[in-house]
């Protein structure tokens, strides 16, 4: 029974950390609004953007994923069914847009799409939509199709990574008996056929699950929309943009209105996505790793030369927007004359912080704070998680423990930016001295991070083999010295994973900053990103020195994220 | 509550003064600042407020204008800063209405009476202003055939469809302004075109409504210096912004500058930003001496260099070099609106504006 109460205690301290701040805040909303969240959804359309906005989320969350998945699906294919060198190599450069933070992804794609940049130069004009993209325009009477093209494949790229984790292992995993006696069927004669009757089957939950996470982060995406495509709303941009008025009594209620209703029709959205998502994870699990990867590409060989090139292109595709980036940092044009001077004048300015309230240095050493704490958090408080749900596994209860690991990824189901405003209205609320308190975004972030946390640590504690465990307490071991000697060194890979994938959710998270951090010298460097990119630019190194912050945020995320990928014990898929 | 000289030079009598009613921050002396990014404070000049009063100052950042206004509606009960600085004379009656702000005590030089006509109470300082109004491009108009704008009805017609861009009023502190001045210009006419008629013919010509000023003038105006950023789309001839924007253009550009401001009679709108002491804040003689700093001849003669703005300081001007001032037209007659009336009526305007626009 006491066990039971210890085993409750970090989960409740956990829905609590979640739970809290949200219903705090929904309940201030409720009050200035005098509206259920439920008859909010409904005034959504009395919002002159509501409307438009929840439509424009779910047609650019659909069509990126689709977008994502007819790229990432060759790639995959081509990756999974070949023997490659260096195949470690190219897969940490496929995933690295994945944990490049939106706001450098932004920026990286503007510096790629901008006049004279490398697209314009080869007739694709995404920013003003003059040539082919203006005749696209015009023919489909699309408006802003450049920029919503530019959108689109800011999306499939930031998302790459999901395709090609997800199905590329389940590819390379088939045994290739399969598919050879599937040939010599009548069915299996046309590529068609093996297509539909033997691949497809065997990949839809793969590429289903892809397609729902993609959606997920589509949906909620809010510093590519805010850069991309300014003219475009989705819900969550539109809760950004209106959230500052929200929660105030008697002064602008259809700021508070839309908030509630928007958040609440975003977290059902979300919900469902997820339930879906999760249900193709579960079907996918059951008739996994049907044969060893090394095995299955020996016998597919060597890769073609379509391949190869497929490959090529999407290495320059996941690499191309930050290197443009880095290019912009450096490459300064000149105002008078149009031509371009190398310099690195940008990166002296960024570092000392003569444009700003605080250095690019001292908004690195915040982001640092910051994500350390985090990392602290959310391991802590997910490996405490991830330990319940076994516990509650290996006795036999499955029933709870499968209800806490659903709720376990309730965060996964709140954007940044529905965080944030939750935190920010349901902490004044109750304690608003906490706005004061110079950790108060480590909250937001580690409500964020945590469940990807358990996500890494929960099935790396059902693959433990108890007899170590068991060997141990023979040999007298305490419980600590069970924890720090045995299990610790047999989780040592994932936990670095867990935790630096942790660090590097939080030095890249911007929604929920945006909108919590109004202390001048708290500034996060995503944050101080987006304030020099928002502020006049008459001096032609502003620009420039936003590239160079942008860029030491992502050489910060790329060291993190080389370090997570030594230490990933499998090579495969999953995150 | 005492008065504290500022010439310049406080000294360490007055640092003791304005240092016991602090923040409680441990030993230091803070002085917290709700503001929104504006380019005056640079580190350099807090740092002279700081080394002459011993105050240190914390910002409390917000977007523009109506970022601080929330803040300091969201925080009442609490309040966190101890001196907001930015609220505009679209704003200022809303604060003091919600009884937001505190009596200053500062000493208060000779003030331009354009600066001191919106507000002239104890609850307000002016510490910068300027005129808003329309610029517009004055190639692209001429490459495309199009006369300059003499009237606010002029934009409707088809050859400005789709080439307008205002920042929203419900979101921009500019685009405020310049809605009250629309309002104005056509209470003014004698015809039954009211303001809204006007927005709505606005947006039926597919003008562009955005969140902010930086959206507006940078993303979409093809006149400013938007047109070197990497975001830029260029598809607007005029938008709004100072009557002074094309003068901070060509004063960064070796007095060069396709923009130009439109001045139409009760189009414009004097803005003028205050300082103002924030009720239940600390640091009372801390914000008191910040305001003088901030009205010192060393600081405000500064602003059109420093934040872009006209000083509010009597007999202060634009400079003259580059063609800042004479790129900086002063309207013939802004907007008469009074204060008083932006506040009374203000939500019931913008809800007029979102539904003529349809946006947000």
């Amino acid at each position: 029974m006491v066990l039971r109460s210890v085993r409750s205690i970090p989960i409740l301290v956990y829905l609590g950390l979640i739970l809290i701040p949200i219903w705090l805040a929904v309940e201030r909303l409720m009050d200035v609004t005098g509206s259920s969240p439920f008859s909010a959804i409904l005034s959504l359309s009395d919002h002159p953007l509501g409307s438009e906005a929840l439509y424009f989320s779910f047609i650019q969350a659909i069509l990126s994923a689709i977008l994502t998945i007819a790229i990432g699906l060759p790639i995959a294919w081509w990756l999974g069914r070949h023997q490659w060198k260096h195949l470690n190599i190219i897969r940490a450069a496929l995933t690295l847009p994945f944990v490049t933070p939106t706001i450098v992804a932004a920026m990286g794609f503007l510096a790629l799409f901008k006049t004279g940049g490398p697209i314009d130069s080869i007739g694709i004009d995404l920013r003003f939509e003059s040539g082919f993209i203006g005749w696209l325009s015009s023919t489909t009477g699309i408006e802003n199709s450049g920029h919503i093209i530019a959108l689109l494949l800011a999306h499939a790229w930031f998302n790459l990574a999901l395709v090609i984790r997800f199905v590329e292992p389940r590819i390379a995993t088939i045994p290739p008996r399969f598919e050879e006696s599937i040939r010599l069927l009548p069915i299996g004669r046309t590529r068609l056929n093996r297509a539909r009757y033997f691949w497809w089957p065997m990949l839809r939950t793969s590429i289903g699950s892809a397609f729902m996470f993609t959606f997920i982060f589509s949906f909620t995406s809010f510093a590519l929309v805010r850069w991309l495509a300014p003219d475009m709303w989705t819900l969550e941009a539109l809760m950004a943009v209106e959230g500052g008025a929200a929660g105030i009594p008697n002064y602008r209620t259809e700021a508070s209105l839309l908030v509630l209703g928007g958040a609440t029709l975003q977290g059902i959205i979300l919900l469902l996505a997820l339930g879906l998502a999760g249900y193709w994870e579960q079907k996918k699990a059951v008739s996994n790793d049907i044969v060893s990867e090394t095995f299955a590409r020996k016998t597919a060989g060597e890769p073609s030369r379509v391949a190869r090139i497929g490959v090529s292109l999407s290495l320059i595709f996941a690499l191309a927007p930050l290197i443009s980036m880095l290019l912009s940092s450096v490459r300064i044009r000149d105002r008078t004359n149009e031509s371009y001077r190398w310099s690195t004048e940008a990166w002296d300015i960024a570092l000392t912080g003569d444009l700003t309230y605080v250095s690019a240095l001292e908004a690195l050493s915040n982001s640092i704070v910051y994500a350390i704490a985090c990392m602290f958090v959310s391991v802590l408080l997910g490996y405490a998680v991830a330990s319940s749900i076994h516990a509650f596994e290996s006795k036999g209860k499955k029933k709870t423990a499968m209800a806490i690991d659903l709720l376990s990824m309730l965060p996964l189901a709140l954007s940044g930016v529905m965080v944030g405003l939750g935190v920010l209205l349901g902490v004044l609320k109750v304690w608003p001295e906490l706005f004061q308190w110079y950790g108060l975004p480590v909250i937001p972030h580690a409500m964020l991070t945590t469940p990807f946390v358990i996500r890494i640590l929960l099935p790396t504690l059902r693959s433990l083999d108890s007899s170590y465990d068991e060997t141990a307490a023979m040999l007298g071991y305490s419980n600590f010295q069970r924890f720090t000697k045995v299990r610790i060194p047999l989780m040592k890979s994932s936990l670095v994973v867990a935790a630096t994938l942790s660090i590097a959710f939080s030095l890249g998270e911007f929604g929920a900053s945006w909108i919590l951090l109004r202390s001048g010298s708290w500034d996060t460097l995503p944050i101080l990103v987006d304030q020099l990119m928002a502020r006049p630019k008459y001096f032609e190194l502003v620009e420039p020195v936003a590239m160079a912050t942008a860029s030491l945020l992502m050489m910060v995320t790329f060291v993190l994220f080389v370090i997570t990928e030594r230490f990933r014990e499998h090579q495969g898929g999953g995150f | 509550m005492v008065s504290l000289p500022f010439s310049g030079c406080l000294g360490t009598s007055n640092e003791e003064l304005i240092c016991n009613e602090g923040r409680d921050t441990g030993d230091d002396c803070v002085l917290t600042i709700v503001t929104y990014d504006i380019n005056a404070l640079s580190d350099d000049v807090l740092n002279v407020f700081t080394n002459q009063t011993g105050v240190k100052i914390e910002m409390i950042r917000t977007d523009d204008a109506g970022g601080i206004l929330e803040l300091l509606l969201l925080t009442k009960d609490n309040p966190q800063a101890d001196l907001a600085l930015g609220l505009d004379n679209t704003y200022l009656q809303t604060a003091l209405q919600f009884d937001l702000l505190a009596d200053h005590d500062a000493r208060i030089p000779e003030l331009d009476s354009k600066a001191t006509q919106p507000y002239n109470g104890m609850k307000a300082v002016p510490f910068d202003q300027g005129y808003i109004c329309l610029n517009a491009d004055t190639q692209a108009l001429s490459e495309n055939n199009i006369s300059f704008p003499s009237s606010l009805e002029e934009l409707t017609g088809p050859e400005w469809k789709g080439r307008t861009a205002f920042p929203s009023p419900v979101t921009s502190s500019p685009g405020r302004a310049f809605m009250v001045a629309t309002i104005d210009y056509f209470e003014q006419q004698s015809g039954d075109t009211t303001a809204f008629d006007w927005w709505a013919d606005m947006a039926d010509n597919d003008a562009i409504f955005t969140s902010g000023w930086t959206e507006a003038y940078e993303t979409h105006y093809t006149g400013g210096y938007g047109i070197w950023e990497p975001g830029h789309i260029g598809n607007a001839w005029l938008t709004v912004s100072y009557c002074h924007s094309p003068g901070v253009e060509a004063y960064y550009s070796e007095n060069t500058t396709l923009s130009s401001a439109v001045d139409i009679d009760f189009a414009s709108f004097s803005q003028v930003e205050y300082a103002s002491l924030v009720n239940g804040g600390k640091a009372i003689n801390a914000a008191n001496a910040f305001i003088e700093f901030l009205l010192s001849d060393e600081v405000n003669t500064n602003m059109p260099e420093n934040n872009l703005m006209y000083s509010v300081l009597d007999g202060q001007d634009l400079p003259e070099s580059n063609g800042y001032r004479y790129h900086s037209p002063v309207p013939s007659q802004p907007s008469t609106i009074e204060m008083d009336r932006i506040g009374l009526e203000m939500e019931d305007w913008l809800k007029e504006w979102r539904d003529s626009t349809n946006s947000i």
